[in-house]
Formats: C-alpha cells, sequence, structure tokens
C-alpha cells in the first residue's frame, strides 16, 4: 500500500511538471461544459428569413365566396415561425441568402391575391436557399416547410368556412352571389317540403318522377350535412395526442451525463494508457517490476492516478454546468459515486491499453481510435440503425465503460433510472480490464 | 564468498530456446562479462537473475544479499531530480535513512552537485550514473548491468568503468552484458559466453583461446563451437 502511495505522489509529481498535459486537462473540459451549457441552457433562436412581399399593400384583401381575408393576417404566421424581416425586392433577398445573413428568403408574388381567389390553382410562393451544404440544404427544407403549415392551416379553414355558408345555403336556403347577381334560393330542406306540398296537384303520370326528385332531395339534404361535418374535419383530419413511456428525463441531464461521460473518459482513457506506456518507454517497468512494485500495484495505482484526474475535471464540470442548467444537487450522493466509478473503469480501459501498447505515441492514438467510435456507438438511438446492427453495438457497448457510465450518470442526475445494474457493470469491466491489463504486461516483460 | 548463482536456468518462448541449461556463479568483488552475439540470451539471462522474468526451469540464488538492476537505456524518470530519483527508489527498496542514503548515492556517483537538476537536463553519462545509483540505493551485494556503456561517448563510457571498478574494489559483484570485446578484455574478471541460450564458455577472457587480441579469440572460439554443434544464429 506504501508502494502504492509512493508512486502515485510521484506520477502526480510528474504531471504536475508536464505543464502541457495539465493545461489541456484543464482546459478540455471547461471548453466542453462552456459549449454545451450554452447550447442546452439557451433556447434555439430562429432562422431568419428574408421575405419580399411583392403584392401592394391596397390589393391584399382576399375575396372568396363573398367574404373579405386580409393577406398580412395570413401571412403573420410566416414571421412568427421564424425570424422573418421584409427586404424590398428578389436581388436583395437573394443577397441576404448568398451572404448568409438569412437561411433563406421567400418571396410572395404580385398575383397571390388572384391565385387564391381563383378555383382553378393553387397559390404559390417562391423560396430562395442555399443548397451548397447538403445538412444546411435539408434543415433549411424543413424550416421553410414548416413555416407554410400554419399559414395553409390558416387557409383551410378559411376556405372551410365559405364551402361551409355554401352547404349551408344549399341546404337550408338562403342569399347567393354568383356572376355578380345576388339571388335568393330555398335549398333543398325548403324544396323537398315544397315538392310534398304540391304532390297532389300534378297529375298521376309525372307525380312519380317528381317523388323521386323529393327523395333525390332528401338524399342530397342528408349528403350535404354529412359533408358539413366532413369538412369540418378536413383541416385536421388526424389530432395526435402524445402518451409518452417511460422516464420523464430533461434534455439537460442528458447533455450533462454525456459532456461529462465524454471529458472523464478522454482524461482517464489518455492518462492510464499514456502514463503506463511512459513507464514502458524508459524501461521503468523492468526496474520497478522486479521486486519493487507487483504488477497489480503498478496496474491500480496507474487506474487511481488516471480515475482520480478524471473525477476531479468530472465534479468541476457538474460544478460549471450548476450555472447554466438545474443540477439535483441534492442527488449528489448518487451522481458523484458515479463520476468515481466512471473515471476508475475509463482508467482501467486506458491502463489496458497502455499495457497492450508499448509506447506513449501508439497508446495516444489508440485511445482516440477506440474512445471517439465507440461514444459515438454508444449514443445511437434504437430503431436509428437496423436491429442486426443495433445488436452488434450492444455487444461493443457493453464491453466498453462509456455506456454504463452514461448510464449511471443519467440515474445519479434524474430520478427513474436504474442506478445498480450500471455500477455492477462497471466494476465488472474495471476488474476485467485490470486483469487483462496485468496479463499484458506480462506478456510484454517476459 | 558468492553473491549470485544460477542453477540450471531454462527459458523457451514457445519452441525456442532462449536460455538452455545455464549455469554460473559470481563471487564477491569479481566482475562478469556476459557477452554473446544478438539473440544470444544476454538479456534473458539478465532479465532472469534480475527477477524481471522467471525461469521456466532452475532457480536463481542471492547468497550475499540483494541485488540491484540497472536496464540497457540510462531507466529513471526525466521529470524527477537527481534526488527525487534516488529517494523514490531508496522508498521502494524500503530503505531506512532515505534522506542520507539517496545524499551518500549522490556522492558516490558524482551527481551532488546536480542534485536538484532534472534528469532531462543531464548528459547521457550522468543519466546513466545516476541509472546505476538507483541500483545501488539498497546496498545490494550484486549489481546487474544490461549494455551499461552503449549509448555513451569515449570519455563518459571510461567514467563508467571508473565507477564500477570502485563498485568491485569495494566488494560488490558485477554482472554486466555487452557487445564490445575490449570491454570484456578490459573490465572483466571472468566472461560467460552464449550462444543460442547455450553457455559455450565460463572462465577468464585471457583464456578463450588463440587470437592477436580479445576480439579476434572471441571469433575464433565462436567458429570453432558453431562448427562443432549447430546452435543456430549469426555472430556479428
Amino acid at each position: 500500500m506504501k508502494r502504492l502511495g509512493y508512486l502515485l505522489g510521484k506520477d502526480m509529481r510528474l504531471l504536475k511538471r508536464t505543464p502541457t498535459i495539465v493545461i489541456l486537462l484543464a482546459l478540455y473540459p471547461a471548453l466542453v461544459a462552456v459549449l454545451v451549457g450554452l447550447a442546452v441552457g439557451r433556447p434555439p433562436t430562429k432562422p431568419r428569413v428574408a421575405i419580399v412581399n411583392q403584392v401592394p399593400e391596397n390589393k391584399r384583401d382576399i375575396r372568396i365566396g363573398g367574404k373579405k381575408f386580409d393577406l398580412d393576417k395570413l401571412t403573420k404566421a410566416l414571421y412568427e415561425n421564424v425570424d422573418g424581416y421584409n427586404v424590398k425586392d428578389p436581388a436583395a433577398a437573394l443577397e441576404e441568402v448568398k451572404s448568409g445573413d438569412a437561411v433563406a428568403a421567400v418571396i410572395i408574388p404580385e398575383d397571390i391575391v388572384e391565385q387564391l381567389e381563383s378555383s382553378s390553382s393553387q397559390g404559390t410562393i417562391e423560396a430562395i436557399f442555399d443548397s451548397t451544404d447538403p445538412t444546411r440544404k435539408a434543415y433549411v427544407e424543413n424550416t421553410i416547410k414548416g413555416l407554410l403549415v400554419d399559414t395553409n392551416n390558416e387557409l383551410t379553414n378559411r376556405f372551410t368556412d365559405v364551402s361551409l355558408d355554401y352547404i349551408n345555403i344549399i341546404v337550408n336556403g338562403g342569399e347567393i352571389t354568383f356572376g355578380g347577381e345576388t339571388r335568393n334560393i330555398e335549398g333543398l330542406a325548403n324544396g323537398a317540403d315544397l315538392i310534398k306540398d304540391v304532390l297532389p296537384y300534378v297529375p298521376a303520370q309525372q307525380r312519380k318522377d317528381l317523388q323521386e326528385f323529393a327523395a333525390l332531395s332528401e338524399g342530397a339534404k342528408q349528403g350535404a350535412n354529412f359533408a358539413k361535418s366532413l369538412l369540418r374535419r378536413v383541416g385536421q383530419p388526424i389530432k395526435l395526442q402524445n402518451k409518452p413511456v417511460g422516464t420523464n428525463s430533461s434534455l439537460s441531464s442528458l447533455a450533462v451525463a454525456v459532456a461529462v461521460a465524454v471529458s472523464a473518459m478522454f482524461v482517464a482513457l489518455l492518462l492510464g494508457a499514456g502514463m503506463l506506456a511512459y513507464e514502458q518507454e524508459d524501461q521503468m517497468l523492468t526496474r520497478l517490476l522486479r521486486g519493487l512494485a507487483p504488477r497489480s500495484t503498478i496496474v491500480i495505482e496507474k487506474t487511481l492516478l488516471a480515475g482520480i484526474c478524471a473525477l476531479i475535471v468530472g465534479t468541476v464540470m457538474v460544478l460549471a454546468f450548476g450555472a447554466f442548467v438545474d443540477i439535483r444537487w441534492e442527488r449528489a450522493f448518487l451522481w458523484w459515486p458515479a463520476i468515481i466509478v466512471a473515471s476508475i473503469s475509463f482508467g482501467a480501459a486506458g491502463v489496458m491499453v497502455g499495457a497492450a501498447s508499448g509506447d506513449v505515441r501508439a497508446a495516444s492514438l489508440a485511445s482516440f481510435m477506440i474512445g471517439l467510435p465507440l461514444t459515438a456507438a454508444a449514443l445511437v438511438p434504437k430503431g436509428a440503425v437496423s436491429d442486426g446492427l443495433y445488436s452488434v453495438l450492444q455487444v461493443i457497448n457493453s464491453i466498453f465503460p462509456f455506456k454504463p457510465s452514461l448510464d449511471f450518470l443519467r440515474a445519479g442526475l434524474s430520478p427513474g433510472f436504474d442506478a445498480l445494474w450500471p455500477g455492477i457493470h462497471l466494476a465488472i469491466l474495471i476488474l476485467a480490464y485490470c486483469l487483462i491489463a496485468s496479463f499484458a504486461i506480462k506478456r510484454r516483460v517476459a | 564468498m558468492p553473491v549470485l548463482e544460477g542453477r540450471d536456468l531454462v527459458k523457451r518462448y514457445d519452441e525456442r530456446a532462449a536460455l538452455d541449461h545455464v549455469s554460473f556463479v559470481v563471487e564477491a568483488g569479481e566482475s562478469v562479462a556476459i557477452a554473446g552475439p544478438n539473440g544470444a540470451g544476454k538479456t534473458t539471462l539478465l532479465s532472469m537473475l534480475a527477477g524481471v522474468t522467471t525461469p521456466d526451469s532452475g532457480s536463481v540464488e542471492l547468497p550475499g544479499g540483494k541485488l540491484g538492476w540497472v536496464p540497457q537505456k540510462a531507466a529513471v524518470y526525466q521529470k524527477l531530480t537527481v534526488r527525487e530519483n534516488l529517494e523514490l527508489f531508496a522508498r521502494l527498496e524500503k530503505v531506512d535513512d532515505v534522506f542520507g542514503s539517496a545524499t551518500r548515492m549522490m556522492d558516490r556517483i558524482e551527481l551532488a552537485h546536480r542534485a536538484s537538476d532534472r534528469a532531462e537536463d543531464l548528459s547521457g553519462g550522468m543519466r546513466q550514473r545516476l541509472s546505476i545509483g538507483m541500483g545501488l540505493i539498497a546496498d545490494p551485494a550484486v549489481l546487474l548491468l544490461d549494455e551499461p556503456s552503449a549509448a555513451l561517448d569515449p570519455l563518459q563510457r571510461e567514467r563508467l568503468w571508473e565507477l564500477l571498478g570502485s563498485l568491485a574494489d569495494s566488494g560488490i559483484g558485477i554482472v554486466f552484458s555487452t557487445h564490445s570485446a575490449g570491454e570484456v578484455e578490459g573490465h572483466a574478471d571472468r566472461v560467460i559466453i552464449l550462444d543460442g541460450g547455450k553457455l559455450l564458455y565460463d572462465g577468464a577472457p585471457a583464456d578463450i583461446g588463440p587470437g592477436a587480441h580479445f576480439e579476434l579469440a572471441f571469433i575464433n572460439f565462436l567458429r570453432a563451437r558453431r562448427a562443432h554443434v549447430n546452435v543456430g544464429g549469426d555472430a556479428e
């Protein structure tokens, strides 16, 4: 135990005398904490969209079925869904998109009112966006689709109201304007009664035809009533009712868990691998192994060294996150042990890599090559890939400590998650990594 | 008085015999060179004597007390000072007076004036002396050195052999591996010649056989033995 302390003290001193590593170890998590904190602590800003409204201000009334709508009220949703601002003409709009000041530009053509009033054509507005970057293109296309949803809904409601008015007049009667001429019509309901009244006075030969027409009117009346209820539903045929299952975890707690796990992983993995490889590189390992410190002591010492450094980094990160997001401080009894166990598990994984690598450069490279893809693998949600690939990822996630560490941290930061199994899982991994590292050292010096 | 005994040492890597039933004794104050071509088994033998690797069979005895080990490169912690390196190994060796032992050792290896300097700031020869000091910190009866002069210039090499000579004069058994026939001839009381893991010769360098000087005699000896026994490996 004393020898472990001497070696730990020596390594702490070595680290202290390697300012570049210490600065990186301090700066890296601080940078990650600030970036993630800013990302999760502030609501996302609306995308800027330049809007050209070419319709003259005195011609923005839309008349459909004798009703008048204000175009500006309809396009209000355009401005609300995004950070919309007016520009004077399409050339200026194009310039805004090219310069990157706007993610897109929307041009409302001069004849949009006529298009909407027409019973034979759809209204069309034009969108301009930069398609050079495929990721940005997809984002902008989704934004434009989204911003038209509310406007289209508003128009659908207005069209439905007009159609319902017409149907109402057809069924119940009333005044209708057609071709600039206003007429009063009886409606199907009154028409059927009228036919019944005149039926006894009609010659028997035509009575049958009139009876059929009366039946047809009755059918049309019922059909019109059904059409009314149908039209009411046209605007929103399917209504979504959300029923979430499972734990209700906040996005911020997930972001904190990911940031802490990623930072602790890289610090511990690189330190564990690098410090053990450093002992081998300078042949110090052979000096120590000749009875001064057994393999188990060296493996445990390096694991603890890497784990302690990662623990400091992880703890500082959670404290820093407290400035941006709500941290459940009363759950520190769980999230702090989670950081401890996760840090030690990453440290043990690093020591295993270092024992197998032999020199510092190979160990560092191997740590990155292992750490990066396995972190990404742990963050792939079920359903995002095929079942077969997901099963493979699950196996990989079970032999690398990132996923169980993430699960343990989430259990600490949010209630409702299981903490026991990730803890046991990590303990098993720590033991396995230490045994493999010890065996690798034996093979290397044999 | 024997300070180190290797008895019937065997080490195999798969089918290849790295050491094949090697036995020898080192007396107190004796300087023993281990020579042989590349792959002869020199480093394996020293690692085994040092306790870094374990033999498949046979045993290593230390009737004289502790053993000190100096690996091939100047194995020191570069970021630690001369004193810190010595004190760390004094602690690991469970030396009673850590500070005093380190101070005495710095005098012995002539590095007292660089006590507070980091090892990375020392010359190659100084680092090698520090590495020897770390091997000597627990007052061993025998000191093992794996090619101790390999990376040193002639002046540093001469200073190193002066130090090792003074250690042998003080009664410490010195065992070193080397590729240099000159070092065997000039600094060893005895030479153990290995080839293909087998011990071919154990005796005074001068008695190895005919030749105008040791290097020629050594080559003649190896050629003659290989003509009789197929041991494999290429002499350089």
